[in-house]
Order: structure tokens, then C-alpha cells, then sequence
């Protein structure tokens, strides 16, 4: 009785020794198989964010040895009223508005579509993703030659329905429109994934609210009001945040298409950031930029999970 | 009047389902034209890619190349530095693919499967560098791929790129659903941690690692950003952004050269996507991926 007592005690702890060091023995084991992930996430994440966050109080031109710390000036060039900062921002707002609608409600159309119907479904599944996997170089390219004023199909067309020559839209050129022609092209090359997305969350809800609803004597609009919509509710707010998240992220089509031209109407703020770093070298002000840009999309972020949390439907 | 009813009953069936014809039949055709919406860039780009100058520039246009010129696919690939883009681009996706998702498959692994110091402290930090878009870090990791010596070198085009957090986040997800009794009979019969990797976790895994495979070719394919950042000689250009200097061909009215290079870059992707096609669009529409 008593030796039995005894070697239990002495196997539990030897049990607690050994479950320490197998746990130390595992972490070493983990090290190794995380250790990439981890060195990459510091060496070009989060030093550089904190190396951004440094050089947002200085002056410097990336060239020359000394770095001039100066304080707050930086922050109030960029968010003095009227500044360029501003400007871009707006126009990149601009730019998401329509992004974010034209995806968002293009994708639900499509969605509802291929859920209620299924004449070549997969196909078109396939078809409508295809902008997804394509570069966004070629993707300007082709929409470069598609909306050029003189030799593009649309204004070939337009002038073939009896447009007047001169008055033909000119696209890209034209300040009032080179914005709205780049968020249709984003929304473009968006329309897939978004449409998939919400294709998964009509999918996703079960058949037999419908039923129970129809036997109710719903009909199709309360249907969709009382149990599509707050069922697609995560689904939808995802989709929105994202693509908001996206358009503040706009870059490509612009450095391609129109180098923020003509006359400063499509310099969205990360093209705005790219010139002041890489062409104008003033390294504080585009990280002032950088890190203003990064709370955005934070709060946007932020605010997404809050209203996940209060406004949408768990089943 | 039981035969009445029974009629009446019969017509209301019949005008609801023809209204549903109907209704279906709208829903495919705005599927159809959205279709075309999205097919037709592909179709322009192909179509200017086999026709001349001349009909490029003329006033009376036609949509079909009266002549095809298929030589100009011959002229692009000997005009400038494409072939060497060509190369670049596949070294660098080939590279990047398998090191992206090997990180990726180790450190799921080891997030689902070991209990160790820190584990939760280390999940938050590399998933929270999805949170930093990378565009908005460039002037900084232009500063540290300078400080490596990596400026025009295939590590500085591959190794910043590598996202560890998306990959683990993905795989984590699928990891967690395989069965632990599987696991423990592999280890019962003497397989090692890597073994059960190996020959438990990756197979039942395998369409996600497909998936994330895919993407992280995409990813790396179509790139423009970063080969913008980090390249400034012509001989370390990727397709992606070596296309964007082709551009300069639009100005020089040689549209057809332009767009054959712009086809024979879409052109992989494509094939990829069409030969995993079934497996991607079932794990994006299962909520498998968001983001």
C-alpha cells in the first residue's frame, strides 16, 4: 500500500519533469518549423514599419548620412488643409465609392444568378474569376487600348452609332472621367472573387428557411429581406471591407495607366507616396504618409470586426 | 366544381411556371452578357495581337484581323528583353511558389500540432502582418532589401514577397479538421513528426495546398509592385513589370507586339487556373479563403 503511494507520487513528478521539458523540447521543434515565417513577419514587416514610423519625425533625402529629426513637421505638411495628401486621399475615396458599389452590386447579381440557375454554371463560374488571375500590367494594357480616344473599340463604336467626332468621350484623358474608367476597371477585375465570395454565403444558408417561410406565405421580397440578407449579412460586410481595404490599396492601373495624370485627377494616395519617395527622395514625408495611410485602413479594419460583432447574424 | 377548382389550381401552376422560365431565363442572360463584359478584353487583346499596323490604325475598323499575322508573336519574342522577362518571371514564381507555401506547410504544422512556449504570441504576430498592406511599406523595405545588397537579385524579387500569414492561416484551418486518431496511429506505429506531416497531414490537405499554391503563383507571376521596387536594371525585369515598359510600344504604334506580349502573359495563369479551376473556386466559395 504504502510503495504503491509511493511510485505514484515519484511517477508524477517524474510525469510533471518531463512534461516541462517535452513542452521545451517541442518549442525548440516549433522554433525550427516557424522560424521562416517568424524571420521574414520581423525582418521585412515589422522593421519596416517601425523603421517607417522613425523616419516620419525626420528630413531625409535617402542619399545623404545624416537623417534631421524635425519633429511633428512632416504630419502637418501632409494634413495642412488643402495639401496634396488631401487631394489624393479624396480622390482615392472617390475612387473606392464606386470601386466597392460596382463590385459589391455586380457581384450579388451574378451571385443570385448562378444560384437560381444552372445553364453552364461552372462555366461561367470559371469565366467570371479569370480578371482575378490575370497581371494588372496586362490588365492596363488591354484597358489602355480599349478606352484610347482615337483607335479603341468603344469610341469606334460610338462614333459608328453617329457620334459626333468631337464630342467623343476621352477617357483617360479627360480629368472628370480617368477616374471613374480606373474604378471600373478595378471593380472589373474584382467582379469574380467578390461574386464567389457571396456565391459561398447563398449557399451557405439552408434551404428549408425558405420553406418554412414559403409555407408562411412569405413571398420572394420578404424572403430576401427576412432571411437572404441578414443570413449574408458576415458574408456582405466582409465583402465591403474588403474591397474598401482594396481601393485604398490602388496602385498598379494607376502608375501604368495614367501616372496620376491628367492634371493630378487620378493621384491616388499610394501613387501620391511613390512620387514623394521615389521621385522627389523625400523619404519623411512619404513615410508621414505611409503610417496615416496605415491607420486608415486600421480603423477601417477596427471597424469592421465591431460592426461583425454587433450587427451580424450568427446562426 | 371539384374539376373547376382543380383547372383553376392547374392554371396557377402552369402562369408560375412559365413566370419562373422567364425569370431564369433573364438571370442567364444578364450571366451571358456580364460574360461577354468580362471575356471581351481577353478577346480584343487576342484578336489586335494577329493584326497588322495598318488595321490597327485605320478608320474602318473590323473586329476580325483580315490578315493574321502570327509572326508577330515571333517579333515579340526577339524585341527587347522579353525572353530574359520570360525567364525572370520563372524563376522567380517557380523559387517563390515552392519556398512560400513550404513556410507555409511547416509553420501550419506546427501551430496545429505542437503545444509550446509562446505559441499564441507567435500566431498573433505573423497574423497580424496581413493586416499592413505591403504598398504601404515600400520606401522602408526598399531601404532593407538595399541594406542586404539585394537591389536587382533574384532573393530581393522572392524573399521580401514571401507572406508566411496567409499561407499558415489557410492551412491551419484545414490542419485542425483532420482527425487526431489518424494521427495517433501513425505515431503509435513509430512515425516521427515529419513523417505524420508528410504522410498523414499533407495528403488529407492537399486541395488546400493546391489552392494556396495557386495563388502564391499568381501572386508572384502577375506582381508589379514589388519587381518596381527593388529592380532598376532591364535585365532583372519580371514580365509583369517589363510589360509596363512595353508599353512604350503603344507610343511607337506597334499595339500588335504590345498585346502579343500581353497575351503570352496571361497565358500560364490561364492554363493553371483552367487545370486547377474545380479546386480553387470550391474552397473560395466554401469560405475557405477570405481576403
Amino acid at each position: 500500500m504504502r510503495n504503491s503511494k509511493i511510485s505514484i507520487q515519484s511517477r508524477f513528478f517524474d510525469f510533471g519533469n518531463s512534461a516541462v521539458q517535452r513542452k521545451w523540447k517541442r518549442t525548440g521543434q516549433a522554433m525550427l518549423f516557424i522560424l521562416p515565417a517568424l524571420i521574414i513577419a520581423l525582418l521585412f514587416v515589422y522593421y519596416p514599419a517601425a523603421y517607417t514610423l522613425r523616419l516620419s519625425f525626420y528630413e531625409w533625402d535617402l542619399i545623404s548620412p545624416t537623417q534631421q529629426f524635425i519633429g511633428l513637421s512632416n504630419y502637418v505638411e501632409i494634413l495642412q488643409w488643402g495639401s496634396e495628401f488631401w487631394k489624393a486621399l479624396g480622390i482615392t475615396l472617390q475612387y473606392g465609392a464606386i470601386y466597392t458599389l460596382l463590385s459589391l452590386c455586380g457581384g450579388m447579381l451574378l451571385a443570385v444568378a448562378l444560384e437560381r440557375t444552372k445553364f453552364l454554371n461552372n462555366f461561367f463560374q470559371s469565366m467570371f474569376f479569370i480578371p482575378s488571375i490575370t497581371s494588372i500590367s496586362v490588365v492596363s494594357v488591354v484597358w489602355s487600348l480599349i478606352f484610347n480616344p482615337q483607335i479603341g473599340p468603344i469610341n469606334t463604336l460610338l462614333e459608328r452609332l453617329g457620334l459626333a467626332s468631337a464630342s467623343l468621350p476621352q477617357w483617360l484623358n479627360d480629368p472628370n472621367l480617368a477616374i471613374i474608367v480606373l474604378a471600373i476597371i478595378g471593380a472589373w477585375q474584382s467582379l469574380g472573387y467578390t461574386t464567389l465570395l457571396i456565391l459561398g454565403g447563398l449557399r451557405n444558408i439552408p434551404s428549408s428557411y425558405y420553406e418554412a417561410a414559403a409555407v408562411d406565405g412569405a413571398n420572394r421580397w420578404d424572403c430576401f429581406r427576412h432571411i437572404t440578407l441578414p443570413l449574408l449579412s458576415p458574408i456582405l460586410y466582409f465583402v465591403i471591407f474588403m474591397l474598401i481595404i482594396n481601393s485604398f490599396q490602388v496602385f498598379g492601373v494607376v502608375s501604368i495607366m495614367t501616372q496620376g495624370r491628367p492634371l493630378g485627377s487620378t493621384n491616388v494616395v499610394l501613387y501620391y507616396i511613390y512620387q514623394e519617395g521615389f521621385r522627389f527622395f523625400d523619404a519623411g514625408v512619404a513615410s508621414a504618409a505611409s503610417w496615416i495611410l496605415f491607420m486608415i485602413i486600421f480603423i477601417t479594419f477596427l471597424f469592421q470586426r465591431k460592426l461583425g460583432e454587433n450587427r451580424v447574424f450568427y446562426q | 366544381m371539384s374539376f373547376i377548382n382543380r383547372l383553376k389550381l392547374h392554371q396557377t401552376r402552369g402562369k408560375r411556371r412559365s413566370r419562373e422560365t422567364i425569370e431564369e431565363g433573364l438571370l442567364i442572360l444578364s450571366l451571358g452578357l456580364f460574360a461577354m463584359m468580362v471575356v471581351f478584353p481577353y478577346l480584343w487583346m487576342v484578336l489586335t495581337s494577329f493584326k497588322s499596323v495598318d488595321e490597327i490604325f485605320t478608320q474602318n475598323m473590323h473586329f476580325l484581323p483580315q490578315v493574321w499575322h502570327p509572326e508577330n508573336y515571333m517579333e515579340i519574342v526577339h524585341t527587347g528583353s522579353f525572353a530574359r522577362y520570360v525567364g525572370n518571371s520563372a524563376v522567380v514564381t517557380c523559387l517563390g511558389v515552392a519556398l512560400e507555401v513550404s513556410i507555409a506547410v511547416l509553420g501550419s504544422y506546427a501551430f496545429t500540432k505542437l503545444d509550446f512556449y509562446g505559441k499564441d504570441f507567435l500566431f498573433a504576430l505573423i497574423m497580424a502582418t496581413m493586416m499592413i498592406p505591403p504598398q504601404v511599406l515600400m520606401l522602408p523595405s526598399y531601404l532593407v532589401v538595399n541594406k542586404l545588397g539585394w537591389l536587382n537579385t533574384y532573393a530581393g524579387l522572392i524573399i521580401p514577397r514571401i507572406g508566411g500569414a496567409f499561407g499558415i492561416f489557410l492551412l491551419r484551418q484545414v490542419m485542425k479538421t483532420v482527425p487526431t486518431d489518424l494521427d495517433d496511429a501513425a505515431q503509435i506505429d513509430g512515425a516521427g513528426l515529419l513523417q505524420r506531416l508528410f504522410s498523414v497531414y499533407l495528403p488529407l490537405c492537399w486541395p488546400t495546398v493546391v489552392t494556396l499554391a495557386v495563388f502564391s503563383m499568381t501572386g508572384f507571376w502577375n506582381d508589379y509592385y514589388w519587381p518596381l521596387v527593388v529592380t532598376s536594371t532591364d535585365e532583372m525585369r519580371t514580365l509583369a513589370l517589363g510589360l509596363s515598359h512595353f508599353k512604350s510600344l503603344e507610343g511607337m504604334g506597334q499595339i500588335q507586339l504590345l498585346m502579343a506580349a500581353a497575351t503570352l502573359a496571361t497565358l500560364p495563369m490561364l492554363m493553371v487556373f483552367m487545370a486547377t479551376r474545380k479546386t480553387l473556386i470550391k474552397n473560395i466559395t466554401g469560405g475557405a479563403i477570405k481576403g
